[in-house]
Protein backbone atom coordinates (compact mmCIF):
# COMPACT_ATOMS: atom_id res chain seq x y z
CA UNK A 1 0.00 0.00 0.00
CA UNK A 2 2.89 2.33 0.56
CA UNK A 3 5.04 1.43 -2.36
CA UNK A 4 2.42 -0.24 -4.84
CA UNK A 5 4.67 0.53 -7.78
CA UNK A 6 7.60 -1.69 -6.89
CA UNK A 7 4.96 -4.33 -4.91
CA UNK A 8 2.92 -4.75 -8.28
CA UNK A 9 6.30 -4.96 -10.43
CA UNK A 10 7.32 -7.38 -8.22
CA UNK A 11 4.35 -9.09 -8.17
CA UNK A 12 3.54 -9.45 -11.63
CA UNK A 13 7.07 -10.65 -12.33
CA UNK A 14 5.84 -13.45 -10.31
CA UNK A 15 3.41 -16.61 -11.84
CA UNK A 16 0.21 -16.89 -11.80
CA UNK A 17 -2.08 -17.31 -8.53
CA UNK A 18 -5.90 -18.19 -9.22
CA UNK A 19 -6.35 -20.26 -6.12
CA UNK A 20 -7.78 -18.17 -3.62
CA UNK A 21 -8.42 -15.46 -5.30
CA UNK A 22 -11.85 -14.70 -3.43
CA UNK A 23 -9.69 -14.64 -0.26
CA UNK A 24 -9.27 -10.71 -0.70
CA UNK A 25 -13.05 -9.93 -1.95
CA UNK A 26 -14.14 -11.59 0.87
CA UNK A 27 -12.05 -10.54 3.30
CA UNK A 28 -13.17 -6.81 2.36
CA UNK A 29 -17.00 -8.10 2.73
CA UNK A 30 -16.27 -9.89 6.79
CA UNK A 31 -14.07 -6.24 7.42
CA UNK A 32 -17.08 -4.54 6.33
CA UNK A 33 -19.42 -6.31 8.50
CA UNK A 34 -17.68 -6.18 11.91
CA UNK A 35 -17.28 -2.90 11.26
CA UNK A 36 -21.10 -2.11 10.39
CA UNK A 37 -21.73 -4.20 13.33
CA UNK A 38 -19.93 -2.32 16.19
CA UNK A 39 -21.15 1.05 14.00
CA UNK A 40 -24.41 0.76 14.17
CA UNK A 41 -25.10 -1.15 17.69
CA UNK A 42 -21.53 -0.80 19.60
CA UNK A 43 -20.81 -4.49 19.73
CA UNK A 44 -20.32 -7.62 18.16
CA UNK A 45 -22.68 -9.49 17.06
CA UNK A 46 -23.68 -12.78 14.68
CA UNK A 47 -27.30 -11.39 14.31
CA UNK A 48 -25.74 -8.01 12.98
CA UNK A 49 -22.56 -8.97 11.03
CA UNK A 50 -25.30 -11.45 9.25
CA UNK A 51 -27.32 -8.67 8.52
CA UNK A 52 -23.82 -6.62 7.14
CA UNK A 53 -22.52 -9.49 5.09
CA UNK A 54 -26.37 -9.67 3.17
CA UNK A 55 -26.25 -5.65 3.25
CA UNK A 56 -23.00 -4.65 1.89
CA UNK A 57 -21.95 -8.03 -0.68
CA UNK A 58 -22.95 -5.56 -3.51
CA UNK A 59 -19.65 -3.65 -2.95
CA UNK A 60 -16.71 -6.42 -3.40
CA UNK A 61 -19.12 -7.74 -6.54
CA UNK A 62 -19.78 -4.19 -7.86
CA UNK A 63 -15.41 -3.93 -7.40
CA UNK A 64 -15.29 -6.59 -9.74
CA UNK A 65 -17.90 -5.97 -11.89
CA UNK A 66 -16.29 -2.90 -12.97
CA UNK A 67 -12.66 -4.40 -12.82
CA UNK A 68 -13.90 -6.68 -15.70
CA UNK A 69 -15.66 -3.87 -17.84
CA UNK A 70 -12.38 -2.07 -17.46
CA UNK A 71 -10.15 -5.06 -18.02
CA UNK A 72 -11.21 -6.66 -21.32
CA UNK A 73 -7.84 -5.82 -22.31
CA UNK A 74 -5.48 -7.56 -20.42
CA UNK A 75 -2.36 -9.36 -20.73
CA UNK A 76 -2.47 -12.78 -21.81
CA UNK A 77 -0.29 -14.31 -18.90
CA UNK A 78 -2.79 -12.73 -16.73
CA UNK A 79 -6.14 -14.81 -15.47
CA UNK A 80 -9.23 -12.67 -14.43
CA UNK A 81 -9.09 -14.83 -10.75
CA UNK A 82 -5.28 -13.05 -10.61
CA UNK A 83 -6.57 -9.80 -12.02
CA UNK A 84 -9.17 -9.79 -8.84
CA UNK A 85 -6.49 -11.14 -6.53
CA UNK A 86 -4.22 -8.09 -7.27
CA UNK A 87 -6.84 -5.34 -7.51
CA UNK A 88 -7.66 -6.13 -4.34
CA UNK A 89 -4.71 -5.16 -2.48
CA UNK A 90 -5.99 -1.63 -3.63
CA UNK A 91 -8.77 -1.63 -1.06
CA UNK A 92 -6.23 -1.97 1.58
CA UNK A 93 -6.97 2.07 2.82
CA UNK A 94 -10.58 1.76 2.78
CA UNK A 95 -9.82 -1.59 5.57
CA UNK A 96 -7.78 1.17 7.81
CA UNK A 97 -10.29 3.60 7.40
CA UNK A 98 -12.99 1.13 8.41
CA UNK A 99 -11.25 0.03 11.51
CA UNK A 100 -10.31 3.72 12.26
CA UNK A 101 -13.80 4.58 12.18
CA UNK A 102 -15.29 1.74 14.36
CA UNK A 103 -13.35 1.95 16.95
CA UNK A 104 -14.29 5.77 17.04
CA UNK A 105 -18.01 5.19 17.16
CA UNK A 106 -17.61 2.39 19.58
CA UNK A 107 -15.73 4.37 22.07
CA UNK A 108 -17.57 8.17 21.41
CA UNK A 109 -21.00 7.84 22.65
CA UNK A 110 -23.51 8.22 19.92
CA UNK A 111 -25.23 11.78 20.92
CA UNK A 112 -21.22 13.15 20.81
CA UNK A 113 -20.69 11.52 17.16
CA UNK A 114 -22.83 14.94 15.53
CA UNK A 115 -19.43 17.05 16.44
CA UNK A 116 -17.25 14.89 14.69
CA UNK A 117 -19.44 14.29 11.66
CA UNK A 118 -17.67 16.78 9.05
CA UNK A 119 -14.18 15.36 10.30
CA UNK A 120 -15.52 11.62 9.50
CA UNK A 121 -16.56 12.89 6.32
CA UNK A 122 -13.65 14.82 5.66
CA UNK A 123 -11.52 11.58 6.42
CA UNK A 124 -13.23 9.63 3.53
CA UNK A 125 -10.96 11.61 1.60
CA UNK A 126 -7.92 10.13 2.55
CA UNK A 127 -8.67 6.50 1.55
CA UNK A 128 -10.67 7.74 -1.58
CA UNK A 129 -7.00 9.60 -2.65
CA UNK A 130 -4.91 6.53 -1.54
CA UNK A 131 -6.63 3.70 -3.14
CA UNK A 132 -6.50 5.68 -6.18
CA UNK A 133 -2.96 5.71 -5.42
CA UNK A 134 -2.45 2.19 -5.14
CA UNK A 135 -5.22 1.45 -8.30
CA UNK A 136 -3.23 3.43 -10.12
CA UNK A 137 -0.24 1.59 -10.09
CA UNK A 138 -2.16 -1.56 -10.58
CA UNK A 139 -2.86 -0.74 -14.16
CA UNK A 140 0.62 0.41 -14.69
CA UNK A 141 2.50 -2.34 -13.50
CA UNK A 142 0.12 -5.48 -13.74
CA UNK A 143 -2.35 -3.99 -16.62
CA UNK A 144 0.63 -2.56 -18.22
CA UNK A 145 -1.58 0.40 -19.45
CA UNK A 146 0.34 3.74 -20.47
CA UNK A 147 -0.26 6.67 -17.63
CA UNK A 148 -3.31 8.22 -19.95
CA UNK A 149 -4.75 4.16 -19.77
CA UNK A 150 -4.55 3.69 -16.43
CA UNK A 151 -6.44 6.91 -15.29
CA UNK A 152 -9.30 6.26 -17.46
CA UNK A 153 -9.56 2.83 -15.85
CA UNK A 154 -9.62 3.95 -12.86
CA UNK A 155 -12.19 6.74 -14.00
CA UNK A 156 -14.33 4.05 -15.67
CA UNK A 157 -13.78 1.91 -12.46
CA UNK A 158 -14.91 4.67 -9.87
CA UNK A 159 -17.92 5.30 -12.55
CA UNK A 160 -19.44 2.19 -12.56
CA UNK A 161 -18.58 1.44 -8.83
CA UNK A 162 -20.04 5.18 -7.19
CA UNK A 163 -23.20 5.24 -9.41
CA UNK A 164 -24.09 1.27 -8.60
CA UNK A 165 -23.83 2.41 -4.85
CA UNK A 166 -25.79 5.50 -4.84
CA UNK A 167 -28.63 3.58 -6.99
CA UNK A 168 -28.15 0.65 -4.65
CA UNK A 169 -28.37 2.83 -1.56
CA UNK A 170 -30.35 5.84 -2.11
CA UNK A 171 -32.61 3.70 -4.47
CA UNK A 172 -35.80 6.01 -5.61
CA UNK A 173 -34.23 8.78 -4.03
CA UNK A 174 -31.56 8.72 -6.19
CA UNK A 175 -33.31 9.64 -9.39
CA UNK A 176 -35.56 11.61 -7.04
CA UNK A 177 -33.32 13.39 -5.28
CA UNK A 178 -29.80 13.50 -6.88
CA UNK A 179 -31.10 13.90 -10.34
CA UNK A 180 -32.48 17.07 -10.42
CA UNK A 181 -29.94 18.56 -8.53
CA UNK A 182 -27.43 17.04 -11.68
CA UNK A 183 -29.72 18.75 -14.07
CA UNK A 184 -29.36 22.27 -12.07
CA UNK A 185 -25.61 21.77 -12.17
CA UNK A 186 -25.88 20.95 -16.08
CA UNK A 187 -27.89 24.03 -16.23
CA UNK A 188 -30.79 21.78 -17.80
CA UNK B 1 5.48 -14.32 13.35
CA UNK B 2 2.84 -12.93 11.08
CA UNK B 3 0.82 -16.04 11.76
CA UNK B 4 0.68 -16.08 15.24
CA UNK B 5 -0.74 -12.20 14.94
CA UNK B 6 -3.17 -13.81 12.82
CA UNK B 7 -4.16 -16.41 15.03
CA UNK B 8 -4.78 -13.62 18.10
CA UNK B 9 -5.93 -11.72 16.03
CA UNK B 10 -8.74 -13.88 14.81
CA UNK B 11 -9.39 -15.37 18.20
CA UNK B 12 -9.79 -11.72 19.68
CA UNK B 13 -12.50 -11.27 17.45
CA UNK B 14 -14.53 -14.59 17.85
CA UNK B 15 -14.53 -13.93 21.50
CA UNK B 16 -15.79 -10.87 21.18
CA UNK B 17 -18.37 -11.65 18.58
CA UNK B 18 -19.19 -14.82 21.27
CA UNK B 19 -19.28 -11.91 24.03
CA UNK B 20 -21.25 -9.44 21.87
CA UNK B 21 -23.97 -12.46 20.84
CA UNK B 22 -24.34 -13.83 24.28
CA UNK B 23 -25.18 -10.11 25.66
CA UNK B 24 -27.08 -9.27 22.88
CA UNK B 25 -30.88 -9.58 24.34
CA UNK B 26 -34.25 -7.49 24.07
CA UNK B 27 -34.55 -4.62 26.81
CA UNK B 28 -38.39 -4.23 25.86
CA UNK B 29 -39.90 -3.62 29.32
CA UNK B 30 -43.55 -4.69 30.22
CA UNK B 31 -46.25 -2.66 28.93
CA UNK B 32 -46.39 0.75 30.41
CA UNK B 33 -49.33 2.51 31.42
CA UNK B 34 -49.77 6.05 32.86
CA UNK B 35 -53.19 8.12 33.35
CA UNK B 36 -55.30 5.15 31.85
CA UNK B 37 -53.12 5.04 28.22
CA UNK B 38 -50.14 2.69 27.47
CA UNK B 39 -46.85 4.36 26.72
CA UNK B 40 -45.27 3.47 23.44
CA UNK B 41 -41.72 4.10 22.50
CA UNK B 42 -41.41 4.71 18.99
CA UNK B 43 -38.93 5.15 16.48
CA UNK B 44 -40.79 6.31 13.09
CA UNK B 45 -37.87 7.52 10.56
CA UNK B 46 -35.82 4.19 10.18
CA UNK B 47 -33.94 2.97 6.93
CA UNK B 48 -32.88 -0.02 5.76
CA UNK B 49 -30.20 -1.22 3.62
CA UNK B 50 -33.03 -2.24 0.84
CA UNK B 51 -32.44 0.76 -1.01
CA UNK B 52 -32.51 3.79 1.63
CA UNK B 53 -28.06 3.76 2.73
CA UNK B 54 -27.82 1.76 5.89
CA UNK B 55 -25.99 -1.09 6.38
CA UNK B 56 -29.16 -3.06 8.80
CA UNK B 57 -31.70 -5.26 6.65
CA UNK B 58 -35.35 -4.93 7.86
CA UNK B 59 -35.58 -7.97 10.27
CA UNK B 60 -31.95 -6.84 11.49
CA UNK B 61 -34.10 -3.41 12.72
CA UNK B 62 -36.40 -4.98 14.48
CA UNK B 63 -34.33 -6.96 16.21
CA UNK B 64 -32.24 -4.16 16.96
CA UNK B 65 -35.35 -2.05 17.97
CA UNK B 66 -35.99 -4.89 20.91
CA UNK B 67 -32.76 -4.31 21.66
CA UNK B 68 -32.74 -0.80 22.34
CA UNK B 69 -36.35 -0.95 24.33
CA UNK B 70 -38.67 0.17 21.68
CA UNK B 71 -42.51 -0.68 21.88
CA UNK B 72 -42.66 0.62 17.61
CA UNK B 73 -41.00 1.51 14.74
CA UNK B 74 -41.91 2.70 11.78
CA UNK B 75 -39.54 1.40 8.70
CA UNK B 76 -39.61 4.11 6.15
CA UNK B 77 -37.26 3.83 3.00
CA UNK B 78 -36.69 6.24 0.66
CA UNK B 79 -39.61 6.64 -2.02
CA UNK B 80 -40.67 2.97 -1.08
CA UNK B 81 -42.58 1.15 1.11
CA UNK B 82 -41.61 -2.69 0.40
CA UNK B 83 -38.72 -2.76 3.65
CA UNK B 84 -41.50 -1.63 6.05
CA UNK B 85 -43.92 -4.99 5.13
CA UNK B 86 -40.70 -6.94 5.10
CA UNK B 87 -39.85 -5.29 8.41
CA UNK B 88 -44.17 -5.78 9.77
CA UNK B 89 -43.99 -9.42 8.08
CA UNK B 90 -41.17 -10.35 10.11
CA UNK B 91 -41.76 -8.44 13.44
CA UNK B 92 -45.24 -10.28 13.31
CA UNK B 93 -43.59 -14.07 13.06
CA UNK B 94 -41.81 -13.17 15.97
CA UNK B 95 -44.08 -11.10 18.29
CA UNK B 96 -41.87 -8.19 17.90
CA UNK B 97 -42.59 -4.76 18.39
CA UNK B 98 -45.62 -3.31 15.70
CA UNK B 99 -43.98 -2.08 12.33
CA UNK B 100 -45.82 0.44 11.11
CA UNK B 101 -45.53 0.50 7.39
CA UNK B 102 -44.41 3.82 5.50
CA UNK B 103 -41.76 5.84 3.72
CA UNK B 104 -39.74 8.63 3.45
CA UNK B 105 -41.09 10.96 0.71
CA UNK B 106 -37.74 12.53 -0.74
CA UNK B 107 -38.45 15.16 -3.06
CA UNK B 108 -36.11 18.01 -3.84
CA UNK B 109 -37.32 20.95 -1.54
CA UNK B 110 -38.78 18.71 1.50
CA UNK B 111 -39.22 15.10 2.74
CA UNK B 112 -41.95 13.55 4.53
CA UNK B 113 -42.42 10.59 6.79
CA UNK B 114 -45.62 8.67 5.60
CA UNK B 115 -46.97 6.37 7.67
CA UNK B 116 -49.22 3.68 7.75
CA UNK B 117 -49.41 3.46 4.41
CA UNK B 118 -49.36 0.87 1.48
CA UNK B 119 -48.66 2.34 -1.44
CA UNK B 120 -45.97 4.58 -2.52
CA UNK B 121 -46.73 8.34 -2.64
CA UNK B 122 -45.79 10.03 -6.02
CA UNK B 123 -42.70 12.38 -4.61
CA UNK B 124 -43.44 14.86 -7.86
CA UNK B 125 -46.68 16.10 -6.35
CA UNK B 126 -46.90 19.26 -4.39
CA UNK B 127 -46.68 18.54 -1.04
CA UNK B 128 -50.27 18.92 -0.19
CA UNK B 129 -51.17 16.56 -3.05
CA UNK B 130 -48.65 14.52 -1.52
CA UNK B 131 -50.20 14.91 2.13
CA UNK B 132 -53.71 14.20 1.11
CA UNK B 133 -52.36 10.98 -0.76
CA UNK B 134 -50.93 9.76 2.41
CA UNK B 135 -54.42 10.36 4.44
CA UNK B 136 -56.45 9.16 1.48
CA UNK B 137 -54.54 5.73 2.05
CA UNK B 138 -55.57 6.20 6.32
CA UNK B 139 -52.22 7.63 6.91
CA UNK B 140 -50.63 10.20 8.63
CA UNK B 141 -47.61 12.56 7.97
CA UNK B 142 -45.04 14.04 9.91
CA UNK B 143 -41.86 16.80 8.57
CA UNK B 144 -38.96 15.34 8.24
CA UNK B 145 -35.67 17.15 9.98
CA UNK B 146 -37.65 20.48 8.67
CA UNK B 147 -34.47 22.67 9.18
CA UNK B 148 -34.83 26.49 7.88
CA UNK B 149 -33.84 25.07 4.53
CA UNK B 150 -36.82 22.16 4.06
CA UNK B 151 -38.83 25.55 5.21
CA UNK B 152 -39.86 26.18 1.61
CA UNK B 153 -40.83 22.92 0.77
CA UNK B 154 -43.91 22.86 3.16
CA UNK B 155 -46.00 26.06 1.94
CA UNK B 156 -49.05 27.00 4.03
CA UNK B 157 -51.42 23.99 2.67
CA UNK B 158 -48.56 21.62 3.20
CA UNK B 159 -48.43 22.97 7.00
CA UNK B 160 -52.07 23.06 7.04
CA UNK B 161 -52.44 19.04 6.51
CA UNK B 162 -49.25 17.78 8.37
CA UNK B 163 -50.01 15.57 11.69
CA UNK B 164 -46.56 15.97 12.98
CA UNK B 165 -43.24 17.20 12.84
CA UNK B 166 -39.90 16.22 14.22
CA UNK B 167 -38.85 18.57 17.07
CA UNK B 168 -35.51 15.78 18.27
CA UNK B 169 -33.73 14.63 15.83
CA UNK B 170 -29.49 13.49 16.09
CA UNK B 171 -28.91 16.90 13.87
CA UNK B 172 -29.70 18.56 17.51
CA UNK B 173 -26.79 16.90 18.62
CA UNK B 174 -24.68 19.00 16.17
CA UNK B 175 -25.42 22.30 17.59
CA UNK B 176 -28.49 24.20 19.60
CA UNK B 177 -28.77 25.74 16.68
CA UNK B 178 -30.71 22.90 14.78
CA UNK B 179 -32.26 22.32 17.80
CA UNK B 180 -33.71 26.04 17.46
CA UNK B 181 -34.84 25.30 13.77
CA UNK B 182 -36.59 22.46 14.73
CA UNK B 183 -38.95 24.41 17.53
CA UNK B 184 -39.16 26.99 15.21
CA UNK B 185 -40.81 25.54 12.70
CA UNK B 186 -42.80 23.45 15.40
CA UNK B 187 -43.98 26.67 16.84
CA UNK B 188 -45.56 27.13 13.29
CA UNK B 189 -47.10 23.85 12.51
CA UNK B 190 -48.69 22.90 16.02
CA UNK B 191 -49.12 19.39 15.31
CA UNK B 192 -47.71 16.23 17.30
CA UNK B 193 -44.12 16.58 18.73
CA UNK B 194 -42.12 13.65 17.05
CA UNK B 195 -38.60 12.72 17.94
CA UNK B 196 -36.86 9.71 15.33
CA UNK B 197 -33.30 8.87 14.85
CA UNK B 198 -32.99 8.60 10.96
CA UNK B 199 -31.11 5.96 11.36
CA UNK B 200 -28.64 5.20 8.67
CA UNK B 201 -26.20 2.95 10.59
CA UNK B 202 -24.41 5.74 12.69
CA UNK B 203 -25.37 6.37 16.39
CA UNK B 204 -28.68 4.18 18.00
CA UNK B 205 -31.63 2.70 16.57
CA UNK B 206 -34.05 5.48 19.14
CA UNK B 207 -31.49 7.83 20.08
CA UNK B 208 -34.15 10.24 19.21
CA UNK B 209 -37.28 8.55 20.15
CA UNK B 210 -41.27 9.21 20.18
CA UNK B 211 -43.54 8.53 23.49
CA UNK B 212 -47.00 7.73 22.03
CA UNK B 213 -49.62 7.58 24.69
CA UNK B 214 -51.79 5.19 23.36
CA UNK B 215 -55.39 3.19 23.68
CA UNK B 216 -53.07 0.19 22.63
CA UNK B 217 -50.00 -1.10 21.33
CA UNK B 218 -51.51 -1.20 17.62
CA UNK B 219 -50.84 0.69 14.54
CA UNK B 220 -54.25 2.15 14.24
CA UNK B 221 -54.40 2.96 18.24
CA UNK B 222 -50.68 4.72 17.50
CA UNK B 223 -51.62 6.96 14.40
CA UNK B 224 -54.86 7.71 16.31
CA UNK B 225 -53.01 8.91 19.11
CA UNK B 226 -50.69 10.94 16.52
CA UNK B 227 -53.62 12.59 14.88
CA UNK B 228 -54.99 13.52 19.01
CA UNK B 229 -50.98 14.45 19.28
CA UNK B 230 -50.78 12.48 22.91
CA UNK B 231 -46.80 12.18 22.33
CA UNK B 232 -44.22 13.25 24.41
CA UNK B 233 -40.48 14.07 22.91
CA UNK B 234 -37.17 14.93 24.92
CA UNK B 235 -34.58 16.74 22.90
CA UNK B 236 -31.64 18.28 23.45
CA UNK B 237 -30.28 18.96 26.69
CA UNK B 238 -33.40 16.69 28.37
CA UNK B 239 -35.94 19.46 27.14
CA UNK B 240 -39.46 17.85 26.83
CA UNK B 241 -41.89 18.95 24.22
CA UNK B 242 -45.48 17.58 23.63
CA UNK B 243 -48.98 17.79 25.12
CA UNK B 244 -48.53 19.43 28.58
CA UNK B 245 -50.21 17.33 30.26
CA UNK B 246 -48.60 14.35 29.34
CA UNK B 247 -45.09 15.51 29.95
CA UNK B 248 -46.27 16.04 33.17
CA UNK B 249 -47.19 12.40 33.51
CA UNK B 250 -43.77 11.27 31.93
CA UNK B 251 -41.96 12.90 34.08
CA UNK B 252 -43.50 10.78 37.20
CA UNK B 253 -41.08 7.92 35.52
CA UNK B 254 -36.98 9.14 35.07
CA UNK B 255 -36.35 5.98 33.06
CA UNK B 256 -38.44 7.99 30.16
CA UNK B 257 -36.07 10.97 30.00
CA UNK B 258 -32.86 8.81 30.84
CA UNK B 259 -33.65 6.36 27.86
CA UNK B 260 -34.53 9.42 25.51
CA UNK B 261 -31.09 10.79 26.20
CA UNK B 262 -28.70 8.72 26.94
CA UNK B 263 -26.74 5.64 25.21
CA UNK B 264 -27.30 1.95 27.00
CA UNK B 265 -25.12 1.80 29.96
CA UNK B 266 -21.99 -0.60 29.04
CA UNK B 267 -21.35 -2.99 31.32
CA UNK B 268 -17.05 -4.13 31.91
CA UNK B 269 -17.62 -7.04 29.56
CA UNK B 270 -18.85 -5.46 26.99
CA UNK B 271 -16.00 -3.14 26.78
CA UNK B 272 -13.67 -5.69 27.26
CA UNK B 273 -15.65 -7.33 24.42
CA UNK B 274 -15.23 -4.49 21.92
CA UNK B 275 -11.64 -3.43 23.05
CA UNK B 276 -10.94 -7.53 22.23
CA UNK B 277 -12.71 -7.12 19.20
CA UNK B 278 -11.33 -3.97 17.98
CA UNK B 279 -7.87 -5.24 18.36
CA UNK B 280 -8.28 -8.21 16.64
CA UNK B 281 -9.48 -6.44 13.54
CA UNK B 282 -6.70 -4.18 13.49
CA UNK B 283 -4.37 -7.21 13.88
CA UNK B 284 -6.42 -8.84 10.61
CA UNK B 285 -5.76 -5.45 8.80
CA UNK B 286 -2.00 -5.14 9.42
CA UNK B 287 -0.88 -8.83 8.83
CA UNK B 288 -3.09 -9.04 5.51
CA UNK B 289 -3.65 -6.71 2.93
CA UNK B 290 -1.11 -3.81 4.42
CA UNK B 291 1.87 -6.33 4.51
CA UNK B 292 0.87 -8.89 1.87
CA UNK B 293 1.67 -8.99 -0.94
CA UNK B 294 4.96 -7.34 -0.46
CA UNK B 295 7.46 -10.71 -0.34
CA UNK B 296 4.55 -12.61 1.33
CA UNK B 297 5.25 -16.34 2.33
CA UNK B 298 1.59 -16.45 0.84
CA UNK B 299 2.42 -15.46 -2.49
CA UNK B 300 3.65 -18.86 -4.06
CA UNK B 301 7.61 -18.10 -5.00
Amino acid sequence: MFRPARVFRELASRPARVSGWWHKPVFLLAVLAFAMSVTATGRFSLRLLFDAVVSFAFIPLLGIAGLAAVTSRRPRTRSFREIIDLFFTGYGPWLVWLVIVAAFTAIVPSRELGDWIVALDLSLLVPVVWAIYVDFHFFREVMERTTGGAIKAIVLHRLIGWIGLVAYFDGRAAWSEVAPRVASWLGL
Amino acid sequence: MRNRVRRLSLLLLVTATVVGTATDRSTRRPPLVLGGLQVIAADFHVHSSMWSANGVTPWGLVLEAERQGLDALAVTGHNQVLDSKIARWFSRAIGGPTVLTGEEIHALHHHIIALGIERMVDWRQPAAAQLDEVHDQGGIAIAAHPLKSFWPGFDAAARARLDGTEVCHPMIYMGDRYQQELEQFAAQVPVAAIGSSDFHGLGRLGMCRTYVFARANTAEAILDAIRAKRTVVYGRHGAAYGDATLVALAETRPELREHATRDRARSALDWIAIAAGLAGLVGLVVTRPIAYPAASPEVPS
